[in-house]
């Protein structure tokens, strides 16, 4: 488990390269229509971006195609931005946004996790795997459907926070929510997610 | 520091978003409380666990493939816009404006009308001008005075239609209320523009009638101004002396059979232009002799 924790703070260290220096120049270079910088732009955040739609939308082909959509809007708009500094979030802004449109447009479709599902049933009442295990489909599979049962609020906040690691200003910043709102969205979704994933935690203690 | 106070703010410790002073208060609380050590121990443990969370997608090179193309369609959208702008900004400044159908209407009616208006009235001035230079072959001079003492004093050849009527009573009648100031006295041919264009302006469109209806039309006006004249003489009569009102007398009688006799000459002969001038310098002599009546004073006679 140290061993994670470890990787978990690893993260924190990849999402510090975001706001690497450069991007003043890179957007500069791309506002002239410089193909190569927009691509460097794309380099350095196609997979945080990706990642964050996949982890709001739970469908590979979809946040795909929500990606491309997301990087598309940020080449037309990228004369409205005017702080280098807010790439990154400007960018997650607009991913969220494309995510918000899809799942409202096809909220109907959306199969939305409930708490009588057979799988985070079975999955409650069973007992922790060993840690060997948890790196399997499976285990994706009940984080994945976790965060679905998240409303929409919640999964956003949970995934810049715990996946992402952003900072509270950056999320209220990419979400428009107040502080306080965001820190009862992210204590709520913590909370429901180790509900959740309980059978894979090693301890049962409960924050 | 209370663990309940530490619990509160524990997750904002793991997250680093606590205030100084606050971490050195909650870090101090775990070095004594092992409750909310392990509370913060299953933070770091959850946080390790979705750390291992695999997703089902990857950057692939078809991504940016695929917002390549996109960025290029957008390029060739923008160039083809400015173009599209530019040219609908040059065909604009060359081509003609949009006319609503009644506003099209319009203008063709007007542009008909106005053309007709124009050839009919070059037309007329065309006829008038032929007709006078066929019968007058020399320049017409101002109209010879009427001297009514030289005329004779019978009607002869003057009952053709109405008759004058020696006051002008007979037109009072008939045309009270018609106060037209007269029109100038038109003695020669070649005034026959100047007198299109005054007839043009009292009765405010172009003129368009033949030359026999404008010489009717002034004839209307002389008899209107004489009607009024006359009841104005009349008045003015019964305060003569003897001596003068017989004078006037005369020479309104004298006036009213050349009127007479050259209307009835202009009747017969509607194209001879000396014969409707002389009918109108005889109006014009009666106007003005019915003005001096009306305004004759005795002093002055005595001056």
């Amino acid at each position: 488990m140290k061993r994670l924790a470890i990787e978990g703070a690893g993260l924190g260290a990849y999402a510090g390269t975001l706001g690497m220096n450069g991007s003043e120049e890179l957007i500069a270079r791309a506002r002239l229509g410089e193909d190569e910088a927009f691509q460097s732009i794309f380099d350095r955040y196609s997979r945080p971006i990706l990642s964050f739609i996949y982890d709001m939308i739970g469908k590979r082909d979809v946040a795909e195609e929500l990606a491309q959509e997301t990087f598309v809007r940020a080449y037309k708009g990228l004369g409205g931005l005017n702080d280098a500094d807010k790439l990154s979030t400007w960018l997650f802004g607009i991913a969220r946004n494309c995510a918000l449109e899809h799942l409202r447009a096809h909220r109907r479709e959306s199969n939305k996790v409930e708490m009588d599902d057979p799988l985070v049933l079975n999955l409650s009442n069973s007992e922790p795997l060993p840690e060997g295990e948890l790196l399997n489909k499976e285990f994706n599979e009940v984080i994945r459907r976790a965060l679905e049962a998240l409303d929409e609020d919640k999964r956003t906040v949970f995934t810049l926070k715990v996946f992402h690691q952003r900072s509270y200003e950056e999320i209220a910043d990419i979400t428009g929510f107040s502080i306080p709102k965001l820190k009862t969205d992210l204590h709520r979704a913590r909370r429901e997610m180790r509900r959740r994933i309980r059978p894979y935690l090693g301890t049962s203690y409960e924050v | 520091m209370k663990c309940e106070d530490c619990l509160k703010v524990l997750e904002e410790f793991f997250d680093g978003e606590l205030e100084e002073r606050a971490n050195v208060d909650v870090r101090a609380h775990l070095m004594n409380c092992e409750e909310c050590a392990r509370a913060l121990e299953a933070l770091t443990d959850e946080q390790s666990v979705y750390s291992l969370y695999v997703r089902d997608v990857e950057v692939t090179p078809a991504l940016w493939a695929g917002i390549s193309a996109r960025i290029r369609e957008e390029q060739g959208a923008r160039k083809e816009s400015f173009i599209s702008r530019m040219r609908s900004l040059i065909a604009g400044a060359f081509s003609t404006p949009r006319l609503s159908p009644a506003l099209t209407f319009a203008l063709l009616v007007l542009s008909v009308g106005a053309t007709a208006g124009i050839m009919k009235y070059v037309q007329s001035g065309s006829d008038s001008k032929q007709a006078v230079a066929s019968k007058q072959p020399e320049k017409l001079q101002p109209a010879a005075p009427v001297d009514v003492a030289d005329k004779a004093p019978d009607a002869a050849g003057g009952r053709e239609e109405e008759s004058v009527e020696p006051e002008g009573e007979q037109l009072a009648e008939r045309e009270r209320g018609n106060d037209e100031r007269p029109a100038p006295a038109y003695r020669s041919a070649d005034r026959f523009e100047n007198r299109r264009a005054a007839v043009s302006d009292t009765f405010g469109y172009p003129y368009e009638d033949s030359p026999q209806q404008l010489v009717r039309e002034a004839e209307q006006k002389y008899r209107a101004a004489i009607a009024l004249l006359a009841r104005d003489a009349k008045q003015r009569r019964t305060m003569l002396e003897p001596d003068v009102r017989e004078r006037f007398d005369q020479t309104l009688a004298a006036v009213d059979r050349t009127i007479n006799e050259t209307r009835s000459a202009a009747r017969r002969q509607p194209d001879d232009a000396v014969a409707v001038q002389y009918m109108l310098a005889a109006y014009a002599k009666k106007v003005e002799v019915l003005r001096e009546m009306a305004t004759y004073r005795a002093y002055e006679n005595i001056q």
